[in-house]
């Protein structure tokens, strides 16, 4: 069995997440030791370095395989295309190409990767349960069997993929390691822990090409177990599913929740709640803070239309349409007026010609946008199921061709403007007579129109409530929006004061008011949309009563909870410090068994219902000894039905030895529970 | 709506299609009134404009003409570009 991790970067580029950082070979170093990695590839975004990798090769002979790689942005996902080593010089020219791309375009285009890729012979895997994900559409058009593996995120998507039988590409999973200095940071003492186990002895680049190509030659931990993956480098198995740490104080549960998020966290999609930190959420400023930024992201997402079509509307100029207008009016008539004593410049016929209206109506490029993105999109399945694809294609031929009319149009339009504005620029300077000012009628007609709309839209829109929901059976938040009203409103709004009147303006003078004076106000112009309508959100109990202190710690809890759709990993660290048992028992175990469906869960307690009444997968012990001063810590490991948890040197404990202590204080005192319970029965 | 019109050989406008003024009194108030026009009405004009006796009538209205057929030949399409653009939030926030 080799352990590989080909998805590594060295280098920082504007893909990476800031800061920038330098390359540490230490830090490469303790990546590769601490999880024991016998196979790595070095995958920077677009870019190669040669002389880095040759560098970093040496250093790793002969514990460790390095593969040169580049992690590849195309126009949709990411691709790693990883080469063998004794083909470095033609690998070195082929991300030559993809970088003076990348430099071009910001992606490179599928059918040149293809191209590019035909006679590599690379190893080519692309993003595929990890985002952002390469669409299938893409993978097919390298061709079948050049594309045998797909990355996944986490080793949930990696037991469901390899599972599954329709799915033909072998799941690998991989750090994604940034190996920067991180010898300043609390946290360097953690290591990424994502790789998998190749099977068979893996000794030369070709090897593990052709592994690859089989499911079945690949394992999340050493022992191939199904559905258990490895963390902490290895020293712990752990499920894919809902796991509990158990452990006395400072035995190292946090440090084991640490470090799986830092493994994760890069991901993006990993929710890690804290020991405490709910209570810290609950303070009055924290809370209001919390509850502000969630209102602010749901305002900003209901008025997203909205916002669009104000900033449209700042860039209207109405003004100058209407100052051309006067000029035009007024040099017309002065015009007429000289008619008699015009001279033989003003006579040209051209002097008075009118050039071709400035608007651009693109009336037919928008749909035949729409329909090619019909056409090229990935969902073809769904788009077929109720459109076919030769009438999409009829319809955007016919498109195409009334398109091309209108762009000939503008075109010879255009050409003509160009020829005539200058004489009429040059007949003007040598008249005595006035010419007429130019004016597009259409242009202020457009401009009129917009304005017309936007007015009508604002005074249309009412106050609504876009958001109702039961948190928990037993909280009830309402989300409404309302027409700012008063100068408070207004004010809170824009965390800002001194707007004067400005309420009092229709909706498009007070839009152009703002913007005119945003200087003055201090805000910004992406921000006006909001001088409208704001948000009011109003939270009730079971009773329709205000929330008290640790009716807002349990709201603020339910409410993460909720929202852990997004998530594929969820990591809680003793969360009973703020809650009691009826409520963990009626509202959020059943909660986290759900959650344990779709993500990854790991809980760290000392609470029999957390612990116990959840019917976890898999149990997490740690444990230390001290030894002549020094502390050796410990993690034994386990199914929640096993009747002994063990660590990896095969040490072993009874699970129920190990609940009772610390889930019921011990056997003692569980007993004599039981016995006052019964006592008190009657 | 009538909104330009000849008659006893003189050029003349209209706001409203009842009341008409001499063209040579037309101002840019009264070029952006009409503008506003468009918007929910079909305009119709007169186009015998050499009828019209006094010269300084005759640019003033040809002119006018010109634009206001400029404008009719283009404002539904203006306005379908400027319908399709609001019609997603009005469909969102007004309904």
């Amino acid at each position: 069995m080799k352990k590989i991790d080909l998805h590594i970067h060295t280098k920082w580029t504007k893909l990476d997440p800031k800061p920038k950082f330098e390359f540490s070979q230490e830090a490469l170093d303790k990546h590769v030791d601490d999880n024991g990695l016998d196979i790595i590839a070095i995958t920077n975004h677009n870019i190669f370095d040669m002389l880095q990798y040759k560098s970093i090769k040496e250093r790793l002979k002969p514990k460790c395989q390095v593969y040169p790689g580049i992690e590849v942005s195309l126009k949709y996902g990411h691709i790693l295309i990883i080469s063998n080593p004794n083909n470095l010089i033609a690998f070195n020219e082929f991300s030559e190409t993809i970088k003076k791309r990348f430099n071009e375009n910001n992606f490179i285009d599928d059918e040149e990767l293809v191209d590019l890729v035909k006679d590599g012979n690379y190893l080519i895997i692309p993003h595929y349960k990890k985002k952002p994900i390469c669409p299938k559409i893409t993978i097919e058009k390298f061709g079948e069997g050049i594309i045998f593996c797909g990355e996944v995120v986490n080793a949930k998507k990696f037991s469901l993929m390899q599972k599954d039988e329709k799915e033909n590409l072998t799941p690998v999973m991989f750090s994604d390691f940034r190996c920067k200095d991180e010898s300043n940071i609390k946290e360097s003492k953690l290591s990424s822990t994502k790789y998998i186990y190749l099977k068979g002895e893996a000794n030369q680049f070709n090897t593990v090409f052709n592994l690859l190509k089989s499911k079945k030659n690949v394992a999340l931990n050493y022992f191939d177990l199904p559905d258990v993956f490895e963390i902490d480098g290895g020293k712990i198995l752990a499920s894919e599913r809902l796991n509990v740490l158990i452990g006395r104080r400072s035995s190292g549960k946090t440090f084991t929740l640490d470090n799986i998020f830092k493994s994760y966290c890069n991901d993006k999609n990993v929710l890690y709640i804290k020991q405490f930190e709910i209570t810290k959420d609950c303070s009055s400023d924290r809370y209001d803070t919390l509850r502000d930024n969630e209102n602010h992201e749901i305002y900003e997402k209901y008025f997203e239309d909205f916002r669009s079509i104000v900033y449209f509307m700042l860039n209207i100029n109405l003004k100058e349409s209407i100052e051309r207008a006067d000029n035009f009016v007024t040099s017309l008539k002065e015009h007429a007026i000289e008619q008699r004593t015009k001279d033989a410049f003003s006579c040209a016929k051209l002097f008075s010609e009118e050039p071709f209206s400035r608007i651009e109506v693109n009336e037919y490029g928008d749909l035949l946008e729409a329909v090619t993105i019909l056409m090229d999109s990935i969902h073809n399945e769904l788009i077929e199921k109720y459109i076919k694809r030769e009438d999409l294609r009829n319809l955007g031929m016919e498109l195409l061709k009334l398109n091309k009319k209108e762009f000939m149009t503008t075109l010879v339009e255009g050409e003509v403007n160009k020829i005539l504005i200058p004489i009429k620029n040059q007949l003007k300077v040598n008249t005595s007579d006035k010419a007429i000012g130019d004016f597009d009628i259409c242009e202020l007609f457009e401009n009129k129109y917009c304005v017309y709309k936007f007015d009508q839209l604002v005074q249309g829109m009412k106050d609504k409530i876009i958001k109702d929901e039961i948190i928990g059976d037993k909280y009830h938040s309402i989300y409404k929006i309302l027409k700012i009203q008063t100068k408070k409103q207004l004010n809170s709004n824009f965390n800002k004061n001194g707007f004067g009147n400005v309420l009092k303006l229709s909706p498009y003078k007070r839009i152009e008011y703002m913007q005119n004076n945003k200087e003055k106000f201090g805000i910004e112009e992406t921000q006006i949309y909001k001088a409208f309508f704001y948000l009011l959100r109003e939270t009730t109990d079971e009773n329709n009563g205000e929330l008290s202190g640790g009716q807002k710690a349990e709201y603020s809890l339910i409410t993460k909870l909720i929202n852990v759709e997004n998530y594929d990993m969820v990591l809680i660290d003793e969360m009973e410090s703020s809650f009691d048992n009826p409520f963990l028992n009626e509202y959020i175990i059943n909660r986290i068994q759900k959650i344990s469906d779709k993500a990854i869960v790991f809980i760290s307690t000392h609470n029999n219902n957390l612990g116990v009444s959840i019917n976890p997968d898999w149990y997490i012990y740690t444990d230390f000894e001290k030894d002549e001063g020094s502390i050796s810590y410990k993690a034994y490991y386990g199914g929640a039905n096993e009747i002994e948890l063990k660590t990896n040197n095969d040490e072993k404990i009874r699970t129920k030895d190990v609940l009772v202590k610390y889930m019921e204080a011990s056997d003692k005192a569980y007993s004599e529970r039981k016995e006052i319970y019964e006592n008190i029965k009657d | 709506m009538k909104i330009l019109k000849i008659k006893d050989s003189k050029g003349y406008f209209s706001l409203n299609g009842e009341n008409y003024f001499e063209i040579d009194n037309i101002t840019k108030d009264n070029l952006v009134e009409i503008v506003n026009l468009a918007f929910d009405n079909d305009f119709e004009y007169d186009e015998n404009v050499e009828e019209v006796k006094n010269e300084a009538q005759i640019i003033i209205y040809r002119k006018i003409l010109e634009k206001c057929k400029d404008l009719v030949s283009r404002k539904e399409s203006i306005k379908s570009k400027i319908n399709n653009k609001f019609s997603a939030a009005e469909e969102k926030y007004t309904k």
